[in-house]
């Protein structure tokens, strides 16, 4: 019982550590879904490829704003270096709308922190 | 007695018509009522959508613009163990982790359309692995996913391949 329940849990943490290095195929699959027309259809295996790749892209950006972090002697990687390593990788595409949101996303930050303010007030 | 009848005639007719006026009445106003539930209904059902998708009080807000109406599409936890993953020294700000979301998001809706124009091209209606694969071998952009997406090849071109280094090894000898 012992080892069978050892076991178990040992698949269990494996299962999980798993799962953790992969986005959830259900979000990539309705994303996908939502991109293509209403007839296409996707295999299993693409929805399965799609999500590894994605995962790497992952990796691929995070690994070049963290070195860039790194060489300048930063501990905290920002949306900043997130755009810098767009660019750098050949995404030069996304990083203006990135930096766009980045811009709305703080300007929202700021609003919810003085209504904050404003209500601890009162 | 005849004077008398008369009026009596005359005041039946009059109730009828009533009556009827007062059904058509009702009748317009359940009519007026079931349109209003409708109207409901249909106005309950876009903000619950969204409520469904928005997990956070920031999101809520960006939603009102329209540019960045969307919500996130993938679990920001998910994301943030990804990237610490990938580094555990370093940290991650929220705004990093956010921007990598939606990086993601547009990145996988980009793969997706590059990867359905070989699918069209190929005239199939379900996308599969070699669509994808062929999108990756020919994009320059996508290199770094060459090693994760190779082209399948055919056995006996493998072997092909492999006799044609068998002899190659052979004649040397």
């Amino acid at each position: 019982m012992e080892d069978s329940f050892g076991g178990s849990s040992s698949k269990d943490k494996c299962s999980i550590k798993e799962q953790d290095q992969l986005l959830p195929i259900a979000n990539v699959g309705r994303l996908m879904k939502q991109i293509l027309p209403q007839n296409a259809k996707i295999s299993k295996e693409a929805k399965e490829t799609m999500q590894e790749c994605v995962s790497e892209f992952i990796s691929f950006v995070t690994s070049e704003a963290s070195e860039k972090c790194r060489k300048e002697r930063r501990k905290t990687v920002n949306g900043d270096d997130i755009c810098w390593a767009l660019a750098t990788l050949g995404f030069d595409d996304y990083a203006a709308p990135m930096r766009r949101y980045l811009h709305r996303f703080r300007e929202l930050e700021q609003d919810h922190n003085n209504s904050k303010l404003n209500h601890d007030e009162r | 007695m005849a004077s008398s009848n008369t009026p009596k005639s005359h005041k039946s007719p009059k109730t009828k018509k009533g009556e009827i006026s007062t059904t058509q009445n009702k009748a317009k106003e359940k009519n007026r009522d079931i349109s209003k539930e409708e109207n409901q209904k249909k106005k309950n059902k876009k903000p619950k959508l969204s409520n469904g998708n928005s997990k956070h009080p920031h999101e809520k807000g960006a939603e009102g613009s329209g540019e960045d109406g969307k919500a996130n599409v993938f679990p920001m936890n998910r994301i943030r163990t990804m990237i610490k993953g990938e580094d555990p020294d370093m940290r991650v700000s929220q705004e990093a982790v956010l921007a990598i979301n939606k990086a993601v998001e547009k990145f996988l809706e980009q793969f997706t359309q590059d990867a359905y124009s070989c699918c069209v091209q190929d005239r199939k209606k379900c996308l599969s692995y070699k669509h994808v694969a062929n999108v990756v071998s020919k994009k320059r952009r996508y290199d770094f996913l060459s090693d994760f997406v190779p082209e399948k090849v055919k056995a006996e071109d493998a072997l092909r391949e492999r006799d044609a280094a068998g002899n190659g090894v052979f004649q040397k000898i």
